[in-house]
């Protein structure tokens, strides 16, 4: 159905291949699992099934696509403003319109694409009044109108809760399984997706470097020490300590099992304890705010302390306000009630304010200022009183050197993450206050952050972070749900996420009746 | 309230409600008659409440401030006139600055509500439809200002706040502040609408657009006629100067006569929406209900 034959492909503002020598073959009905470390040309090699997703320049090879470009639908990872009208009624007919169905398909159609994606309720809504689950599932719907043969998904559940995300993926099998419709999945995240897959592909530095069923590229990428920490962490447990002959991927239930055929060989190292106090920095006291005089409050009484050398991590559903907490502690948006004191200082006109902290917003493009990587951070060290570094070393130490001339935007999603991250440890405040910060990052660069991340800990500062990746936010001190507004007392790690049922990590799922303090692969060890 | 106008809404087409809209856009806009102005700002704030939406006490909060700064202001400009009302060092204030005030500051009013209303009775969909039966191009520079304008002022909005997170610095000339903040934010823009581009790729813009087909139904012919009708109407009384006074001089004064039934005529073209909803629920409530069968008590009861 898909054929890529020695495919090389360059961007029209860049000297570098992009996809280079690529080679791939996708079948009718396959479900293709794509991954790649962050800026592999994962997204690029998918946008080349689609027209004008993409402008440069096809430099060697060719590509075989079956079916026509009206038959290939294109979802990526973002979930707002994607509607071009105000509701999914308005924006299927302007799709349906396009496509030239008359009006009598077009009330069939839609009727169908309701039912089947169970969205009658929410046809009428605009995107103001849907949650983000609801909204991709609107966007998949409105991929899927046109009965595509095939369905290119672009990290669809990046910027969604773990449970919105399963229902996602739910959908998206139920269509390559029921209606035979091709699926190619561009994902960082093995959790999940490897259910659903029939075919994985590893694609590095623009080529393919190994495509297999799933069970063959788990077991295959295990042995090698860079894509080993891709694994579903069940998966990596199961091979870490066991013979390894289970066809891969297992479900919690079969890991629960192992578990308790192993159960006398295992260990949990992971303990929970209190930690030791600190000075408290940040003193949040009876916070409320609302966005409209008629709406619910967002931000609900919420009181919490952020002390010197810890990290706090928020979870929840999304919408639920994580967000807007980090815009009021900001200041972006005013409190009507509750004070925020930061070093006993309320923060209001407080210019220290941003002095001392640094927020990394949920589109961290907004906090570009130069044409280049290597301007970006020049003018974060020009901001310094003293800068012992030199933008090289900089570039050098957090591996940037080969993106110092590009366009931060142009960087991918991922790449942006990671550079702004950067931007935010270089200014080195008091408090880090991160919006999804590993959104779009591969687990390698997940893997280094955390290290960054307790690097600046240790000198004392403070990490507050919004997340929907739960085995990211194991790596916290303190844990917190956001829900109604309101939020539930900050309990350590372990505390959090064993009394926990449906909102845990899938080692914790599997293996709370034999090791409750368990949550990642490597609390688990042989004896 | 709500339920007459739903069911007004979805018994009209998009055509008919755009005429209607432009219609009363313009009778807000063509008259300056103390009690013409009057009566269309009653039919106005009867509009308003009957397709008010969640945010309605916020712009019912935004009339009344821009009427209070718009009388406030008028006074202070235009302090001519023979009948003092009262006087205080520098501030005159007559019946005819006050009645000038009034004037200007109800047909800001109106203006307003016009477009309230404007913006609870139509969506992007609309416009964009009947502009791409000839106008293609058009209608999608329309759709995407729709879209991008206040995607812009966010970018413009959240980039002037978080540079002040990445920059100690504080440059002391304004104007080169700006000119970079305008240069980053017109990068950022740039960018957003590549991905804005991208969407209209991928919902099949670039393909032959079917063209749609407007069905009218008995509602929507009343509907065009009468607004089409008033619109004429309207535009002959303005030739006619009828519904004009001379605004801001010391002859301006309360008057009646012909501005009485212009007045009628446009209370009556504002608030045809209700009257429609009004004769719709009648209709449903003493006809319709008990010729339909329903499981509710009262319809069993007659059965």
């Amino acid at each position: 159905m898909v054929r890529f034959k020695n495919y090389s492909f360059k961007y029209a503002n860049s000297q570098k291949l992009s996809l280079n020598k690529l080679n791939l073959t996708v079948n009718k009905g396959d479900f293709l699992l794509l991954i790649g470390k962050t800026g592999s040309g994962k997204s690029t090699l998918l946008k080349q099934l689609k027209n004008g997703l993409v402008v440069g320049e096809v430099i060697d090879g060719a590509i075989n696509i079956d079916p026509s470009d009206k038959s290939i639908s294109y979802l990526s990872q973002f979930v707002d403003n994607q509607m071009i009208t105000e509701c999914a009624r308005d924006e299927f007919n302007f799709i349906l319109e396009n496509m030239g169905y008359t009006e009598n398909q077009r009330h069939v159609k839609i009727a169908e694409v309701a039912s089947y994606f169970g969205i009658v309720n929410l046809l009428d809504l605009t995107e103001k009044e849907l949650s983000g689950g609801q909204k991709q599932l609107i966007n998949l719907a409105a991929a899927l109108i046109t009965d595509p043969k095939i369905l290119l998904l672009d990290e669809p559940t990046s910027q969604l809760d773990p449970i919105a995300a399963e229902k996602i993926l739910q959908m998206v099998h139920k269509v390559n399984a029921e209606l035979n419709v091709t699926v190619i999945l561009v994902e960082h995240s093995l959790e999940r997706n490897v259910f659903y897959a029939n075919k994985m592909a590893i694609i590095e530095n623009g080529t393919i470097i190994l495509e297999n069923n799933v069970d063959s590229v788990l077991k295959a990428i295990f042995q090698n020490d860079f894509y080993k920490n891709y694994l579903p962490q069940i998966d990596r447990a199961y091979l870490e300590f066991s013979q390894k002959d289970k066809s891969l991927p297992l479900n919690n239930r079969q890991f629960n099992r192992i578990l308790n055929d192993y159960q006398n060989q295992l260990t949990c190292v992971r303990t929970s304890s209190e930690l030791a106090d600190s000075k408290k920095v940040l003193k949040v006291k009876n916070l409320s705010f609302k966005f409209d005089f008629e709406s619910k409050k967002i931000i609900d009484n919420v009181n919490f302390t952020l002390k010197e050398g810890r990290s706090y991590c928020l979870v929840g559903p999304n919408g639920v306000g994580k967000s807007t907490l980090i815009r009021v502690i900001s200041q972006q948006l005013i409190q009507q009630s509750g004070s925020i004191k930061l070093n006993n200082v309320n923060v209001k006109n407080n210019h220290s304010l941003f002095k001392n902290i640094f927020i990394l917003p949920q589109n961290p493009a907004l906090l570009f200022v130069s044409d280049t990587v290597f301007g970006e951070i020049k003018f974060q060290l020009e901001q310094k009183e003293e800068a012992n570094d030199t933008v090289e070393s900089i570039l050098n130490r957090y591996g940037l050197l080969d993106l110092k001339d590009i366009s931060p935007y142009d960087l991918s999603g991922g790449q942006q993450e990671y550079l702004s991250l950067i931007i935010g440890l270089i200014k080195s405040p008091q408090i880090l206050f991160l919006d999804e910060p590993t959104k779009g990052l591969d687990p390698n660069i997940i893997l280094k952050v955390n290290d960054l991340l307790n690097d600046y800990l240790k000198n004392g500062g403070i990490v507050f972070a919004n997340s929907h990746d739960l085995v990211f936010a194991t790596n916290f001190d303190y844990v917190s749900m956001m829900f109604d507004g309101k939020l539930t007392t900050f309990q350590t790690t372990s505390d959090f996420f064993k009394d926990k049922f449906f909102y845990t990590t899938e080692i914790n799922k599997a293996s709370r009746d034999v090791f409750p303090d368990a949550l990642v692969w490597n609390d688990l060890r042989n004896k | 309230m709500n339920k007459l106008f739903f069911n007004f809404r979805r018994s009209t087409n998009n055509l008919s409600i755009l005429f209607y809209l432009l219609s009363i856009i313009l009778s807000a806009l063509l008259f300056n008659d103390p009690v013409v102005i009057l009566m269309i700002f009653v039919a106005l704030v009867l509009m308003v409440l009957y397709s008010k939406k969640d945010n309605s006490r916020g712009y019912f909060k935004f009339f009344t401030i821009i009427f209070v700064t718009t009388i406030i202001f008028n006074l202070l400009i235009n302090q001519r006139g023979a009948g003092i009302i009262f006087q205080i060092p520098f501030l005159k204030v007559t019946t005819e600055s006050l009645l000038n005030a009034a004037i200007l500051a109800f047909s800001f009013v109106n203006l307003l509500m016009a477009f309230y209303i404007y913006d609870s009775l139509t969506n992007v969909k609309v416009i964009f439809d009947l502009l791409s039966h000839k106008l293609r191009n058009i209608a999608i520079v329309f759709i995407l200002t729709v879209k991008f304008i206040p995607k812009i002022i966010d970018i413009f909005e959240s980039t002037s706040f978080l540079i002040k997170f990445r920059s100690n610095h504080t440059i002391n000339n304004k104007l080169q502040r700006q000119l970079d903040l305008l240069e980053t934010v017109l990068n950022k823009s740039v960018a957003s609408f590549m991905n804005m581009s991208d969407i209209l790729v991928t919902k099949g813009y670039g393909n032959d657009r079917i063209k749609q087909k407007i069905s009218n139904t008995k509602i929507d012919y009343i509907l065009l006629a009468t607004s089409i009708t008033s619109m004429i109407f309207n535009i002959i009384m303005v030739i006619q100067k009828i519904g004009k006074v001379d605004f801001g001089s010391m002859d301006v004064k309360i008057a009646f006569g012909n501005n009485i039934i212009l007045g009628s005529v446009n209370f009556i073209l504002i608030i045809i929406p209700i009257l429609i909803g009004v004769f719709q629920y009648i209709c449903w409530k003493w006809y319709v209900s008990k010729i339909t069968a329903s499981n509710t008590p009262t319809v069993k009861n007659f059965r």
